[in-house]
């Protein structure tokens, strides 16, 4: 229903999930969550009409849409682990980290020096670096430049989508893929790539400046509730034991839904 | 003193605001229940939502709250001398144990959305953990099946219920001896249980079981039951007929009225088992200490029994023995002694109590009238004493069948009053229903008589035309009862050669 149900290419790997065979990403008779946040898992600059089934992740991100008035609450568990649990087992062997610095989305603008993160990056990893850059910024030949420079290799995993154009149904496998060839995922702010690489199985790490976005209203407690209330999760070494239960809680990746049931959840009638 | 954040805080939520949720535990008579049972100094921790005053009421202590919501914690701090914790039960564990724990709220709410809820039996057993031995809890419990709920019609969850475990869960005590049972059970000896009511979070009333089961006093239990759900100058909720279209009752979003089945819970020894909530007071210790505690809080007046006086209230005044005038009405007329009910009636309309509700007299053993509420209008304490009668089904003692606005101006007239009765207050589902029962059997009525109108009228109408015939016959003179007859012979002639032509010549 809602174009951002395909970003990422979200509603294609649903689609492998529950075994439907088309190119044109499916329509989900829904509101599907496409990033964790600590609001009500849905964006803030989304039109969103009430009487819409919403699909989240999460547990505690239900209750919390449901304390904000929202209702037709359905968790199912992010798409990234619906992935996970159809992917083969990895290919042994894992070097270095992967690291996503901390990007706004279109529209948004970062404010920070990326230059000292540079260096900081440096210092904390032991091993080759893998600096993923969001699109907009990795079309930005300076700025990937500037990490090609300090001995990063630098990759992007794809277009987002929207409004049904560039969608890019291979994203999250290019994501799976480079995650799984890192033994450390990390990255300036606690984001959905960090809970999707501690989930492939890497060692996370969240630190650096976290570049605030330039209008952050803070909304729901904003960064600083983040990092209160993921606390264990932020420093360069963090605890994989703890990490994994958060991801696993975040993800919703011990509450997916079969087939059948996910099928008719998003209204999807052979 | 800037908040604590401990963990599983909840941003911009307010349990205080009562906004989404019923609101802190407040009024005069738990700020009453926190003072006597609350011992002076030490530690307390107060865990959940409770209003700012009532931490004015606590003795002085060292203080520590315990609230979910961050907007709620942040208004808190500026309490003077007070530590604020914010966010879920299971987080304060790093604090030493606490002289006094109090939940008057119960422990729904010390659950986080930010966290994994807790059953009841988790969150119970916190409390207690914080707790020093010999230490004081006091716990507020909501009864699933209390006065409060049994009239409630079916209502949406609100935004507060994200995970109603509620009454489903397998680790809350099912009912007042379980509840003794598993305290017993968590090394806790109970001091005191209360019955509250109208609400949990909010009770106007507090009554020790030794109240309950007092014969004596059962008019003024009864009294104190009927006016904490209708408390005097505050109208009930009304739904029903919009401004444009006036009528005279609207109805209560109730399926009954709730004093009338709490009165009637008393009159079956239920009024503690279905009250809307119970207050426990209990201490980390083997053995039961009730010496200091209220025997019950009303209003925010604590009354304590006394072995000579009887039941007497803190400013020394006696709690009146005896029952209610309704009672007493309702039995005379069960009975059909409707000289007594006369006499009652007079005395109550004539004397200094007519404008009390009937169901706020205590009449005791000399007689004497004793009001436990303000006088109002006469004539709408007469409406709602014919409202209790009509639901009691004791309205066909007097010909008054249009409802309880009928009888009520028939026992102003009984009790020779100049009262300008009418119905009082609103009907409930209940009465609604039995409101359409009697208009249903009021048009059937009408519409018989209507019939049997019609059947009569058609009778003399035929009746009187006969009449007139004869009148007019022998009225008039001879030779016009002549030339009636031939002009009448004439016409019969012409009709039946009319009537042989279109045999003849049908088609013409």
């Amino acid at each position: 229903m809602h174009h951002a149900n395909h970003y990422y290419g979200h509603s294609h790997v649903l689609a492998r999930y529950c075994g439907l065979a088309q190119r044109a990403a499916p329509r989900i008779h829904g509101y599907l969550q496409h990033g964790w946040n600590i609001g009500d898992g849905l964006a803030d600059d989304h039109e969103f009409v009430t009487g819409t089934p919403v699909f989240l992740w999460s547990e505690r991100t239900r209750r919390r849409a449901w304390s904000m008035g929202r209702r037709e609450l359905y968790v199912v568990g992010a798409p990234f682990a619906y992935l996970l649990a159809m992917a083969s087992p990895p290919a042994a062997g894992r070097e270095g980290t992967i690291w996503y610095p901390f990007h706004g989305w279109e529209g948004q603008h970062v404010v920070g020096d990326h230059g000292r993160l540079i260096d900081q990056i440096r210092a904390t990893e032991p091993g080759p670096v893998t600096i993923c850059l969001y699109w907009q910024e990795f079309q930005s030949r300076r700025l990937r430049r500037r990490y090609e420079r300090a001995g990063f290799r630098v990759v992007c995993h794809g277009y987002r989508g929207g409004w049904w154009r560039d969608l890019d149904p291979g994203f999250l496998d290019r994501q799976l893929g480079e995650l799984r060839r890192h033994a450390r995922v990390a990255a300036n702010r606690l984001t959905s790539a960090i809970f999707y690489g501690v989930l492939a199985g890497c060692e996370p790490a969240v630190y650096g400046d976290p570049m605030l976005l330039e209008r952050d209203a803070g909304a729901h407690g904003g960064h600083a509730r983040i990092r209160r209330q993921w606390a264990e999760l932020h420093g360069e070494r963090v605890d994989p034991a703890l990490a994994r239960e958060a991801a696993v809680a975040e993800l919703g990746a011990d509450r997916l839904v079969p087939p059948a049931e996910l099928r008719h959840l998003f209204g999807w009638h052979a | 003193m800037k908040p604590l954040f401990i963990g599983g805080e909840m941003a911009g939520w307010s349990d205080l605001d009562g906004v989404r949720g019923p609101g802190p535990a407040r009024g005069a008579s738990l700020a009453a229940l926190l003072r006597a049972a609350v011992p002076p100094g030490g530690r307390v921790l107060l865990a959940g939502p409770h209003d700012p005053a009532l931490v004015g009421a606590l003795p002085a202590a060292r203080l520590t709250l315990l609230v979910r919501g961050v907007r709620d914690a942040e208004a808190l701090s500026a309490l003077p001398g007070v530590t604020v914790c914010c966010g879920g039960l299971d987080k304060l564990v790093a604090e030493p144990p606490f002289d006094t724990v109090v939940a008057l709220d119960g422990v729904a709410r010390l659950s986080s959305m930010e966290c994994d809820e807790f059953a009841w039996g988790e969150a119970f057993e916190m409390l207690v953990a914080a707790l020093r031995p010999g230490g004081r809890l006091l716990l507020g419990m909501p009864n699933a099946l209390g006065v409060d709920r049994l009239v409630a019609p079916p209502t949406e969850p609100g935004d507060g219920d994200w995970a109603p475990a509620g009454e489903y869960d397998p680790t809350r005590p099912a009912g007042l001896t379980r509840a003794r049972a598993r305290l017993a059970a968590a090394g806790l000896g109970v001091d005191a249980v209360y019955a509250a009511y109208p609400s949990p979070t909010a009770p106007s009333a507090l009554l020790g079981e030794a109240i309950l089961a007092d014969d004596a006093v059962t008019g003024f239990v009864a009294a104190t039951l009927g006016r904490s759900f209708a408390p005097p100058g505050v109208q009930p909720a009304r739904v029903g007929p919009g401004p444009g279209r006036p009528r005279p009752v609207g109805w209560a979003a109730v399926l009954t009225e709730p004093g009338g089945l709490a009165r009637q819970a008393l009159r079956q020894g239920l009024a503690g088992a279905l009250a809307p909530g119970w207050m426990v007071v209990a201490r980390r210790a083997s053995r039961d200490r009730s010496a200091g505690l209220p025997g019950a809080i009303v209003d925010g007046r604590r009354l304590d029994h006394d072995p000579v006086r009887g039941w007497v209230g803190e400013d020394g005044a006696a709690v009146p023995p005896g029952r209610t005038l309704e009672d007493l009405l309702m039995v005379a007329a069960s009975r059909r002694e409707l000289g007594s009910v006369r006499a009652l009636l007079a005395r109550w309309q004539r004397g200094m109590a007519a404008g009390v509700p009937a169901d706020q007299v205590v009449v005791t053993a000399d007689g004497t009238f004793v009001a436990l509420a303000p006088a109002r209008e006469p004539g709408a304490a007469l409406g709602k004493l014919a409202a209790t009668l009509v639901r009691g089904g004791l309205a066909d003692a007097w010909p008054a069948q249009a409802g309880a606005a009928d009888l009520a101006v028939t026992l102003a007239a009984v009790a020779g009053a100049a009262a300008d009765a009418r119905a009082a207050g609103v009907l409930a589902v209940d009465g609604l229903v039995a409101e359409r029962d009697r208009l249903a059997r009021a048009l059937a009525a009408a519409r018989a008589k209507a019939a049997w109108y019609e059947r009569t009228l058609a009778d003399r109408e035929s009746a009187l035309a006969e009449a007139r015939r004869v009148a007019e016959l022998l009225s008039a003179s001879w030779p016009a009862k002549a030339g009636m007859a031939f002009v009448g012979g004439v016409r019969l002639a012409r009709r039946r050669a009319r009537a042989v032509l279109r045999r003849v010549r049908p088609r013409v």
